[in-house]
């Protein structure tokens, strides 16, 4: 549906659209599209085929994926403001993980692929900014996630292992961890191999 | 910049599809720099400046770890590398190093910085075939992340833990990567 007049301002805030000029920003806010969900209720399934990207203006959505043995597993929970969906934006492909709403239910507005698609052709501003902050955040999960990672794949125990792959899934689903937090296992992990090493003697 | 090197622009990914008077754009940019096999790139750590084209020759990724170097992908003629730092001028999360002689062209962060800041029609497509890139990347990276999840225990199982750790690494994070390569090879 059209974006109703009650959540306008709040659309005409996000950061993505904010920056724009008046025009700009009229034509924009023709063009997209407004969807709410109520607690609990899915926005798309890992799989799913689907290509838009959805801003989200109030609310939470959280993301989770279904790693090993069946288990769903919560990995990040995205706040007003962010982003998601991007990746099938570009890429059209199934979606990689599950998106809900949170507890207090979300408000997100609809960027399609064909939308946007026709957007970029007639290098709008707001593609541009669309496009900009895409790959500025893909690369800065795309980085975190390799980090974590690489010291999986070199990790001494079954369960660094783990919980180093659950962070590096975490990462690629948008939680956002500071430098601090995604180094603090290698901490652990060091006092882990100089436990064993010691246990050894 | 020859005649030659614009040829070769239009063969290469990162560039199909841009207008004619907008390649002229992306030639000013594009700086050629030779490096002889075996020399290094750049450094594992060492703050990002540019993105590379390789015009001749093969480059590897590499990630030094302890004494031996563990190899994380290879790149040949025609393929990009390193443009992550160009994105977001983090440091280098890996280094690269020539393995053939090799003829590359950089593409600066100063001048696609200057190009982005500026909505240039060419910041949009280089934008766009970054994000293509950054996603397939994601995606690779995604399917890493199951194969550790799922089969990262059992694979450990009667062998000496870190022997088997190194083979994982580099089976696992090369694999997707080196398919492409080599499917890039045969054609």
């Amino acid at each position: 549906m059209a974006i109703p007049k009650n959540v306008q301002s709040q659309v005409i805030a996000h950061p993505l659209i904010s920056s724009l000029n008046q025009e700009e920003t009229r034509l924009i806010m023709n063009q997209l599209d407004y969807k709410a969900l109520r607690a609990g209720e899915t926005l798309f399934k890992e799989g799913d085929s689907g290509t838009q990207c959805f801003l989200i203006i109030s609310g939470s959505i959280v993301v989770s994926k279904c790693l090993e043995s069946g288990l769903d597993q919560t990995l990040a929970t995205l706040g007003s403001g962010e982003l998601l969906g991007q990746i099938a934006l570009i890429d059209r492909k199934p979606r990689s993980a599950t998106c809900k709403a949170g507890a207090q239910g979300v408000g997100l507005v609809l960027l399609g692929s064909d939308t946007f698609e026709s957007l970029y052709s007639a290098q709008n501003t707001f593609a541009y900014k669309v496009l900009d902050h895409i790959i500025s955040d893909l690369a800065k999960r795309l980085r975190g996630a390799n980090q974590q990672l690489s010291k999986a794949k070199s990790a001494s125990t079954d369960q660094l292992r783990h919980s180093l792959s659950i962070k590096a899934a975490q990462v690629i689903a948008g939680h956002r961890y500071t430098e601090d937090e995604l180094n603090s296992i290698e901490v652990v992990k060091t006092d882990f191999e100089e436990a064993i090493k010691y246990s050894r003697h | 910049m020859t005649v030659n090197s614009y040829d070769f622009l239009n063969d290469i990914p990162l560039f199909k599809g841009i207008p004619q008077d907008q390649m002229m754009d992306i030639l000013r940019m594009l700086r050629p720099v030779s490096f002889k096999a075996g020399e290094l790139i750049f450094r594992q750590g060492e703050e990002g400046r540019a993105a590379f084209v390789i015009q001749s020759g093969a480059v590897e990724i590499f990630l030094q770890a302890d004494r031996e170097a563990i190899v994380l992908a290879r790149f040949q003629s025609g393929e990009l590398f390193g443009e992550l730092a160009l994105i977001d001028g983090s440091p280098r999360s890996a280094g690269a190093r020539a393995m053939t002689n090799c003829e590359i062209l950089c593409l600066d962060k100063s001048e696609f910085d200057f190009l982005r800041g500026q909505h240039q029609p060419v910041a949009f497509h280089l934008l766009r075939q970054f994000s293509d890139e950054l996603c397939a990347r994601i995606r690779d990276t995604n399917e890493q992340i199951d194969q550790l999840l799922v089969h990262g225990k059992s694979e450990q199982r009667g062998g000496p833990i870190v022997t088997s750790a190194r083979k994982d690494q580099q089976d696992a994070s090369s694999s997707n990567i080196f398919k492409r390569w080599i499917s890039k090879l045969s054609k």
